[in-house]
């Protein structure tokens, strides 16, 4: 188990090395002068030979790229072309914040429809709330963002006027759940089938037909022995959900006008701000793989009968 | 092993040879299609008449597509259509000359068919004639109806069985035939069109549905209903590329070779496979997309001049047919597409490499590469076809976002992502689009969303038909 642990963790650092190495090498290569959207109508050649000088743009891509990842190490990712002279960890981190805020409000979403719905289906298997909330869930999860996100702002911002259209406050304001439902529902597809069968998996076990026969009421057969069990490949999907959240995110934060990563990291691309896309896309990866690995040490703790070699 | 002896104590089609040592193959799909050797009877060749027929037409359809297909290299289109004439002429020679081996004459006799007018009048006398009911020089008389009938008898591969438990439910039936018409439209966007959909009419701008455009037209006067058909090209198209290339090719050989070879192979594989799948979702795609198209545009740009030598290319207008939209927006997806497949495929490989069939082979001298792909492969159709069909709705989505920011397919090409941005102004304005014009935002959308939608759920369909117990 230690093993096992010690060996992922000895792979990510390899791992955010390859990923940073890819986008280096495609932002190097890519289209567009950084030097030269920066200085904008004040380009001349020798301000512009100064300025790379200054940068080391210069320099061979490997001594550039080597230097890139000590300051990151050291947790500066360098100055953003769009913003003159600013640091990208100090612009992005308050975009961080309310992301992560959102990103929290759609999972919580996901999670508290998806797995009581799919435990309910698996409990209700053979009657016809099962292939309803099914195919109804279904019905969300193909439906595009483009959508929800008009239907819904229609709905409960202009008709019902129960919340305003675009903004943001916080973590706790009501604003916060239009956009965290748009993000949220179509993962709710994912996680009631995954619940459903995992359960429709435990119901069948032979522990669960001993505890029935000893006359263990059906409720605390279906909490404690089915329900904790059945729970642990939604472990594994929370992992992998997190990247799916940010594809949402793109979108629904340029629609709702939320200052958060998905939209800085779409203006930096067209700003082609190489430094903060280099920051986004390490930090998603870091975020990705620690997150999966901790999901991977949570299994065993869960589920005891689970060991690694 | 046990199949071919069966098969050899049925009837076979081919020419008789000596009691017990009767080696005919059975003549497979290939062989029913375009083969030449056995007999037909009149009802056998009608119907592969008829199927040549409908191949022709589609060929002609696509042929006629090509003169202003916009997405693929119109070059690409007439080849197809090539492609598909040659394949429907062959049907209709082969369905000729084992007929006419079933009324006794020599087989070279039925190319008759060929030349215009005596061919013509030649079929008709094959429709008409009767052939003898005993074995003659060509094999036994065919019985019944005799249209894959080989195929049936041999026994039931896995595909036609879980084609035969696909068929008996409702719900996947209609999704299918959904998608198929969904995707006939966007091959046939050409003949389906009323307008050209870049074409704009200033003094027609933001109209309802009406009689001159079936969903009225956009802020420049551009007939809705055509753009959202060549959109749904866009799509279709795009759907089948990435998942063709970059699932089915790329996915499965690697998965195949990672899990049967294993050791170093396999880690490399899964290591590349693991940095990929590390990259947060979209942003590697948006990424490749916002930074290779420059790149290729000036590769392709490049290409064009060096092979425009002396002046005439067969690969000229390459930019302006969309070439490169559809290049970068594959390779965007590319990383997308194989990764899933690729674990898939390798985890069922690795299962499949102990079996006691396998190792049978590899004992008897099978070849690697043969062993891989006649003897592994047909085992994991199944989960090849359920990965690709789950694909197939992501990919349209992914396209469809790309789209959406610019990046993807670039205008005035149509694709429904983009339609969608230009009538929300990036998603601003949606609502107040929404309230006055709806048709315009819900028109791509519905179809995207059907897409999507009947994807999902013939991909349930078919991991049910192909795992049974998996429930």
């Amino acid at each position: 188990m230690l093993a096992y642990i010690v060996r992922r963790l000895m792979w990510t650092p390899i791992l955010l090395l390859s990923v940073s190495a890819i986008v280096f090498t495609l932002g190097h290569y890519g289209p567009g002068d950084p030097v030269q959207i920066q200085l904008g109508q004040q380009y001349t050649e020798e301000r512009a030979e100064r300025l790379r000088e200054s940068r080391g743009l210069n320099d061979p891509v490997v001594q550039q790229y080597l230097r890139y990842v000590w300051n990151a190490l050291q947790g500066d990712f360098g100055e953003s072309t769009q913003f003159q002279g600013r640091d990208v960890t100090e612009l992005l981190g308050p975009k961080l914040k309310v992301s992560a805020q959102l990103f929290l409000a759609a999972a919580l979403i996901t999670i508290g429809f998806g797995v009581p719905l799919g435990f309910y289906t698996a409990l209700k298997q053979g009657s016809w709330q099962d292939p309803t909330i099914v195919s109804g869930s279904l019905v969300l999860d193909a439906m595009p963002v483009f959508l929800t996100a008009p239907f819904l702002i229609i709905i409960f911002a202009l008709k019902l006027d129960w919340v305003s259209v675009s903004g943001w406050g916080g973590f706790f304001s009501p604003q916060i759940i239009l956009p965290a439902l748009v993000i949220g529902l179509p993962g709710i597809a994912i996680f009631t089938r995954i619940m459903r069968s995992s359960t429709l998996d435990v119901l069948g076990q032979d522990y669960v037909r001993t505890a029935r026969s000893k006359g263990v009421p059906e409720h605390v057969v279906n909490y404690r022995h089915v329900a904790r069990i059945a729970l642990i490949p939604i472990l594994t999907l929370i992992g992998f959900s997190l990247s799916g959240l940010l594809g949402g995110a793109f979108i629904v934060e340029l629609i709702f006008g939320i200052p958060g990563v998905g939209r800085f990291t779409l203006d930096a691309l067209f700003a082609r701000d190489f430094p903060v896309i280099m920051a986004v896309a390490l930090i998603g990866a870091a975020s990705l793989v620690i997150a999966n690995l901790i999901v991977d040490i949570l299994y065993s703790i869960v589920d005891p009968r689970i060991r690694y070699q | 092993m046990s199949n071919r002896g069966v098969s050899t104590q049925l009837p076979r089609t081919g020419r008789d040879l000596p009691e017990g040592v009767d080696f005919a193959q059975p003549p497979g799909v290939i062989g029913e299609l375009i083969g030449t050797g056995g007999r037909i009877n009149r009802l056998g060749f009608f119907a592969r008449l008829t199927g040549a027929t409908v191949v022709f037409v589609s060929g002609l359809l696509l042929f006629d597509a090509s003169s202003s297909f916009s997405p693929l290299s119109s070059l690409a289109f007439v080849y197809l259509g090539f492609a598909v004439l040659f394949l429907s002429i062959s049907i209709a020679v082969s369905a000729a000359i084992r007929r006419t081996h079933d009324i006794g004459w020599n087989g070279a006799l039925g190319l008759l068919v060929l030349i215009p007018p005596i061919g013509f009048f030649f079929g008709l006398f094959l429709l008409y004639r009767r052939g003898p009911s005993t074995t003659n020089s060509h094999g036994r008389s065919p019985a019944g109806l005799n249209v894959g009938a080989s195929i049936s008898s041999i026994g039931i591969s896995p595909i036609s069985q879980a084609w035969q438990r696909l068929r008996r439910k409702k719900i996947a039936m209609a999704t299918l035939s959904i998608i198929l018409v969904i995707y006939a439209i966007g091959i046939l966007a050409k003949p389906l069109s009323t307008h050209s959909y870049s074409q704009t009419d200033l003094l027609h701008t933001q109209e309802g549905p009406n009689s001159g455009h079936v969903l009225g037209t956009d802020r420049i006067g551009r007939d809705i209903y055509t753009r959202v058909i060549w959109g749904v090209q866009t799509t279709v198209l795009l759907t089948i590329i990435t998942v063709g290339t970059g699932g089915i090719i790329l996915g499965v050989t690697l998965g195949m070779v990672a899990g049967y070879f294993g050791g170093k192979t396999d880690a490399v594989i899964m290591r590349i496979g693991e940095v990929v799948a590390a990259f947060p979702g979209i942003l590697l795609v948006i990424l490749i997309a916002a930074t290779l198209r420059p790149r290729i545009v000036g590769w392709t740009r490049d290409f064009e001049d060096w092979s425009n030598y002396p002046d005439w290319s067969p690969f000229g207008g390459l930019i302006e047919s969309g070439f490169v939209d559809y290049l970068v927006v594959t390779l965007a997806l590319l990383p997308f597409a194989w990764y899933g497949m690729m674990r898939l495929v390798r985890g069922q490989v690795l299962a499949l490499r102990n079996a006691d069939y396998i190792e049978a082979a590899r004992a008897v001298g099978v070849s690697t590469p043969r062993l891989l792909f006649s003897h592994i492969l047909p085992n994991i159709t199944g989960t090849i076809i359920v990965t690709a069909s789950a694909g197939m709705g992501a990919i349209a989505g992914s396209e469809l976002i790309l789209s959406f920011l610019g990046i993807g397919v670039q205008p005035p090409r149509p694709s429904l992502g983009f339609m969608i941005s230009d009538v929300s102004g990036r998603g601003t304005a949606v609502v107040s689009v929404i309230q006055q014009h709806p048709e315009q935002l819900l028109a791509p959308i519905a179809v995207i969303w059907l897409l999507i939608f009947t994807w999902s759920l013939l991909g349930d369909a078919l991991n049910d038909v192909f795992n049974p117990r998996a429930r």
